[in-house]
């Protein structure tokens, strides 16, 4: 186009015409030259239009299409000569050549003029000033317009062929860049490679990242000549760049080398002649800086203005979706993890492996400088587990949970519930552990970041349901499956004491048979039963094994009975220690077994709980007597079926002896076997059988004819 | 957030530790017994002793590493009650 505004200008200047180029709109491709009083009337705006042009070509292109060239009569006597260009091989459009006055026509107008006095429209001052042209000369003027509308056809050709490449080039560009944005391995050096590809001039492309919230660094950079600003780092508001990151609007500045702003650029030996910013933006929040610029004294073409305001909405856009790519994946991974911490819980069938998990999750989960769990027991006692607490600060935070929850009465879980705290400038989170209405405990997490929270808090409470289902779950669980573990542990004290053993065995019946009697529930009945089993084991033991708090309840009272034996008056006993921790003590008591210490602990049992066991097996030894002797004959049973209960030989070889009244060193020194294997036969017996004594092994035995066949 | 296969190794070697938590194991033992890359679970082990999670023993090819237990306050210790 530049080169046409030449050749126009130079046309101008040789015929003394005004000259404009429009296309076939009226609006011009060039910049008029030539005669400006004449070229300002057919200029002359109206309404920001140059009305008389438009007016004009739309007169030329509905009335003269293809017409090679028109002398137009704007007024009497002034004539604008037009020819087209031609639109076969470029851009169609009109030379305006301004005007020009027919010798014939203005002789004529003078003559009336002279004559009426008057002069006739409103041209009739120019019309004094245009050339006079006849037939020929105006001719030879039509044919060097049509000449030099063949030469801007050219011209104009050649352009619409440059901006065509251009165009294509920018778009090959723009689809190269978006086809690179899409890439799940794309770099943001490609892309600066690629910008930097669409102008020579350009020395340098680079991007400046948002590394903190006032602040942008400067991590990839191509361009040799500018690779000291490769590291470098900026504020908002610094400088050019700082500029644009402020404003978030691209920008471009040239002739900057004097420009005290450039300092940043001068400082490290960099001085660029142009530079263009272009703020990357993300949810209206600007993320990063592309930015390019020449360093001789070159300007970029209009286009890398253009191209990299795409780039930068191109990187904006691959932004958005590397966010959300990463929420998706963050989403994936919580839920991933989710779902193995909750297939764990439900495995766990320990308590303390529970509350371990969830710690040691958290820990990983949110890098918490601490976590702890803190668990209400049906004893009033608390068990606090936790990570990176000091014993005596996780005690300070049981004295301040405990208050919060008083009289706590939600059923479930929810959001609400989870609570933002600060401790010693710790920002922590806090939740309750309950599930189906029981409140277990809570649960609290010591945040690394502050805004780490809202992250946190969903995933938090996540963790906290699954504990509490878990929690709930193992503490029914063990109350069910309690016993068995009982068993096993009752069968240790018959290995190693089997006296005890045996004494336990009947404590457990007699204690559970009260409890029935005094009307305690079936739970209560059974902790007595298993308490009695579990009297010779230490507590360090029953602390490691047994789940159920109640009946680790009971059994630390039996415990302190029995040191509170002859210290604690009696009077006061029915107040201190739980009836059933009493009808334990009672039961072992009465069925012979050594406490500790050898002290009687009967001392420290109600007196009228005492009076009324004694009372109670006194009946029961009565029932027993009259059982024993008052069996009824014809149930009697053949002597086949004492197999059948599954006695070994040498069982029935004791199980006779027993029932012929030797006592287990004469049964010992009858089957040359020592007074302890004796002693762990008769427990198998009593077990086999059903009984818990001699003499009701005796009865039974007399019961089922034993030795009558 | 790191990256999935990290957490989840995280997560995997704290279960490990935490199921068997009187366990001494060195990076290629541990390797074996998860069927994971001894590479990968370097810096796993790492990331867990600083979160105090796991000690470590030794250093280099030798090191080993084992569960340090959260701390367990005995019920009988500390009462749920008002101060």
């Amino acid at each position: 186009m530049s080169q046409l505004q030449t050749v126009q200008d130079a046309f101008a200047a040789l015929t003394g015409l005004g000259l404009a180029i429009t296309d076939s709109e009226g609006a011009l491709l060039t910049k008029p030259s030539g005669r400006e009083d004449w070229l300002s009337r057919l200029l002359a705006e109206e309404d920001g239009a140059p009305r008389l042009l438009q007016e004009l070509a739309g007169i030329w292109k509905s009335g003269r299409p293809g017409s090679p060239a028109l002398d137009y009569e704007i007024e009497a006597g002034v004539k604008l000569a037009a020819v087209p260009i031609p639109a076969d091989t470029g851009k169609a459009g009109i030379v305006w050549g301004a005007f020009f006055a027919e010798a014939r026509m203005s002789k004529a107008l003078q003559d009336y003029e002279a004559h009426s006095g008057r002069q006739e429209g409103s041209w009739a001052t120019l019309r004094a000033e245009l050339p006079l042209l006849n037939a020929g000369e105006k001719h030879r003027l039509l044919e060097q317009l049509s000449r030099f509308a063949q030469t801007a056809s050219l011209l104009l050709r050649q352009d619409d062929g440059d901006a065509a490449g251009g165009k294509r080039h920018q778009a090959h560009l723009i689809r190269e860049a978006a086809q690179l944005v899409d890439k799940p391995g794309f770099r943001l050096m490609d892309a600066l490679r690629l910008l930097k590809q669409a102008d020579r001039s350009l020395g340098f492309v680079g991007y400046a990242h948002r590394a903190e919230a006032m602040r942008f660094q400067i991590a990839d950079l191509v361009g040799e000549q500018a690779a000291g600003l490769l590291g470098t780092s900026f504020s908002l508001g610094e400088g050019f760049l700082g500029q644009a990151a402020t404003t978030g609007q691209p920008a471009r500045w040239t002739e900057m080398e004097r420009d005290p702003r450039s300092v940043f650029f001068s400082r490290l030996g960099i001085r660029p002649h142009t530079l263009y910013a272009f703020p990357v933006l993300l949810e209206q929040s600007v993320r990063g800086v592309l930015f390019a610029g020449t360093v001789r004294e070159e300007t970029a073409g209009e286009e890398v203005y253009e191209l990299g305001q795409t780039f930068a909405s191109l990187l904006g856009a691959r932004q958005v979706v590397d966010m959300l790519r990463d929420e998706r994946n963050k989403h994936y991974i919580r839920l991933t993890m989710m779902m193995e911490i909750a297939r764990t819980l439900t495995l766990v069938e320990e308590r303390k492996r529970a509350m371990f998990i969830l710690i040691d999750m958290s820990v990983n989960l949110f890098e918490s400088p601490y976590a702890a769990v803190f668990l209400r027991q049906p004893s009033g006692k608390a068990q606090v587990v936790s990570r990176g607490l000091p014993q005596r600060e996780a005690e300070a935070r049981l004295r301040d949970i405990v208050p919060r929850y008083e009289g706590f009465q939600e059923d479930e879980l929810s959001a609400d519930l989870v609570t933002m705290r600060e401790r010693e400038g710790v920002r922590y989170l806090e939740c309750p552990l309950v599930s189906k209405g029981k409140f277990l405990g809570v649960f609290l997490i010591g945040l690394k970041r502050p805004t780490d929270e809202a992250d946190a808090r969903e995933l938090f409470l996540s963790l906290a349901m699954m504990g509490s289902a878990a929690l709930v779950r193992i503490a029914e669980r063990e109350r069910q499956q309690g016993p068995s573990v009982v068993q096993l542990l009752h069968r240790t004290v018959k290995q190693w004491n089997p006296e005890a053993y045996s004494h336990t065995l009947e404590a457990k019946e007699l204690g559970a048979a009260f409890a029935k009697e005094r009307g305690l529930s079936a739970e209560e009945t059974e902790r007595i039963g298993d308490a009695c089993c579990l009297a010779p084991l230490e507590g360090e033991i029953i602390r490691e094994w047994i789940g159920d708090p109640g009946l680790l309840h009971v059994l630390n009272e039996m415990r302190e009975i029995v040191k509170a034996a002859g210290e604690q008056p009696v009077s006061q006993a029915d107040a201190a220690f739980g009836e059933a921790s009493q009808i334990v003590v009672l039961a072992l008591g009465s069925a012979g077994y050594a406490f500790k210490a050898g002290r009687h602990p009967l001392g420290a049992v109600s007196p009228a709980l005492r009076k009324r066991f004694e009372a109670f097996r006194e009946r029961r030894e009565t029932l027993e007597l009259e059982l024993s002797l008052e069996g009824p004959v014809d149930v009697k049973e053949p002597v086949k079926s004492m197999k059948e209960l599954g006695l070994s030989s040498r069982e029935q070889e004791v199980l006779r002896l027993v029932a012929t009244g030797r006592s287990n060193r004469e049964i010992a020194e009858t089957l040359f076997i020592s007074e302890h294997t004796v002693k762990n036969h008769m427990t198998n017996i009593f077990q086999k059988l059903g009984v818990t004594d001699r003499s009701q092994l005796i009865a039974l035995v007399y019961q089922r004819g034993y030795g009558q066949n | 957030m790191r990256d999935e296969l990290t957490l989840r190794l995280q997560l995997e070697c704290t279960l490990f530790f935490e199921a068997n938590p009187y366990t001494l194991e060195s990076v290629q033992g541990l390797a074996l017994r998860l069927g994971r890359r001894p590479d990968h679970l370097e810096t796993i082990l790492g990331r867990l002793v600083e979160l105090a999670i796991l000690e470590r023993l030794g250093e280099g090819q030798r090191a080993i590493y084992r569960y340090i237990q959260p701390a367990v306050a005995a019920d009988s210790d500390l009462e749920w009650a008002r101060p």
